[in-house]
Parts: C-alpha cells; structure tokens; sequence
C-alpha cells in the first residue's frame, strides 16, 4: 500500500513537471523548423534462386502403320534385249555372201512345180579394221533441209 | 516492201556419222553392219550410206537431201539377224550415215569393216 502510493505520487510529479515545461514552451518565440535530408545507400544483393526445370511427361506414343503398296514386278517381254549386244559382232568373221543350199518345190495347180531358192549366210574371218557403234558417232538431230524452203514476207 | 527471211523447215529425221580411213589394203574391202529396232515399231526405219568424205562434208550441211540417192554401193541383202554386206572398190576417207525418223526406237547398231591384208 506504500508503495502504491509512492507511484501515485511520482506520476503526479511527473505531469506536474510536464505541465510547467509545456508553460515554458509557449512562452519562446518561434522559430523556423530544421530541413533534415536523410540519404541512405543500401546495397541489396541478390542471390538467385535455385531454377527448377520440370520436364513435362513425354507424350504417349501412338504408332500409325500405313500399308505399304505391294511391289510392282514389271515383267520385261521375253526376247526383247537390254541393250544390243554389240559384243557378239566385234569379231573378225563377216559375212560375204550367200550361198543358195537347196530349193523349196511347190506343186503348182497348172502341174508345174514352182521352186523357191534356200539361202544361207557365209561368213568368213577377214582381218578387221575398225568397228564402230552409235557410241562413236557423231549424231545430229533433226538435221535442216533445204528442199522444203519459202520465204516469209 | 519488207524484207524476206528464208526459212529451212526442220527434217523430221536424225543421223548418225562417223567418219573412218582406208588405205594400203587390199580392195575391195566389206562392210558389215546391223542393227536392231524395238519390237512392235513397224514406222521406225534406218536406213545407211556410205560417202567419200569430201561429197560428205560439201553436201551435208547444204543439201542433205541429196545424200539419200548417191551413196557408194548398194546393200546387198539382209540376212535374218539384220546385218547387212557391201563391198568397197576403192579406198580413201569415208563417211557412214545412218538415218533415222526416231532414234528412240533404234536399241543399236554396229559397222565394222575389214578385208584381206595386202601381203
């Protein structure tokens, strides 16, 4: 209880106090207030926060199987050649002629007997002194002609 | 009065040349050559000629028309596998023509010539 009341009483010094300051106060002549500039440099460093890179969910797989058309067998003509075989005549046998073998008869309505010659080829091996094919030669398409001319006017 | 341009229409036809030399051999020397068409191309011709190589070179490239009649020789006969004969009485720079309407039908053809050697 003593010491309640020894706070009381300190309290009331105290605004006692602050009212005679305040009496003081207002009886000074004002003066202009201070212009305070308050510059403040802060360094901020930053530090980068980790980067987490999520990969998204591969997409699911979806396999599209086209049919392939069948092949095509392209069957060539039998007898008909690749290229010509110029290789079975670069050789030294030639033909020279022909040589009659023998006579096909025909009985004819009149009575007679029609004869047709048989022929066959000879060849014989002479010396050879050149063989040339259209890959030798020189060719020339489309060659002009001068019996078809005219004038145009 | 305007002025006049000749023109030369294009032959529908295409050759073959090649040019070769005889000399120092024993005349008359042969010829053979063949050829062979596609099948089932009864409009396809080839026809062939043989030409001194100064008528060739005079008249080729004015007249080429009148190489068709005058060649040296005459084909003798054509055997079944297309190959025909001629034989040459005389010997100097010649020129072979072969002439056709469509080169695209001819698959080949050969020309090869020879004789007896001068002994």
């Amino acid at each position: 209880m003593k010491k309640l009341t020894l706070i009381t009483i300190s309290i009331i010094s105290l605004a006692v106090l602050a009212a005679s300051f305040m009496a003081c106060a207002a009886n000074v002549p004002s003066s202009p207030q201070p212009t305070v500039t308050v510059k403040a440099t802060e360094t901020v460093t930053a530090t980068p926060a980790p980067i987490t890179v999520t990969a998204p969910a591969p997409a699911p797989v979806t396999v599209t199987v086209t049919p392939t058309p069948s092949p095509t067998i392209t069957i060539s003509p039998t007898g008909v050649p690749e290229a010509y075989p110029v290789e079975k005549y670069n050789n030294p046998s030639f033909l020279v002629g022909q040589d009659i073998i023998g006579y096909n008869k025909t009985p004819q309505s009149d009575g007679t007997i029609k004869q047709t010659p048989i022929y066959q080829d000879v060849f014989l091996n002479l010396g050879k002194w050149g063989f040339l094919t259209k890959k030798d030669a020189t060719f020339v398409p489309h060659i002009p002609t001068i019996s078809a001319r005219r004038l145009v006017r | 009065m305007p002025l006049s341009f000749p023109t030369y229409q294009r032959s529908l036809r295409d050759d073959w040349f090649a040019r070769f030399q005889i000399s120092g051999v024993k005349i008359p020397f042969a010829i053979n050559w063949g050829y062979m068409i596609k099948p089932n191309k009864p409009d396809t011709y080839l026809t062939y000629g043989l030409w001194k190589d100064d008528y060739f070179k005079n008249t080729y490239y004015n007249s080429p028309n009148l190489l068709d009649g005058r060649s040296l020789g005459n084909d003798s006969y054509v055997s079944a596998e297309g190959i025909h004969l001629q034989f040459v009485g005389q010997e100097g720079n010649f020129v072979v023509l072969l002439r056709t309407n469509n080169p695209d039908d001819i698959l080949g053809w050969w020309f090869k010539y020879g004789g007896e050697p001068v002994k």
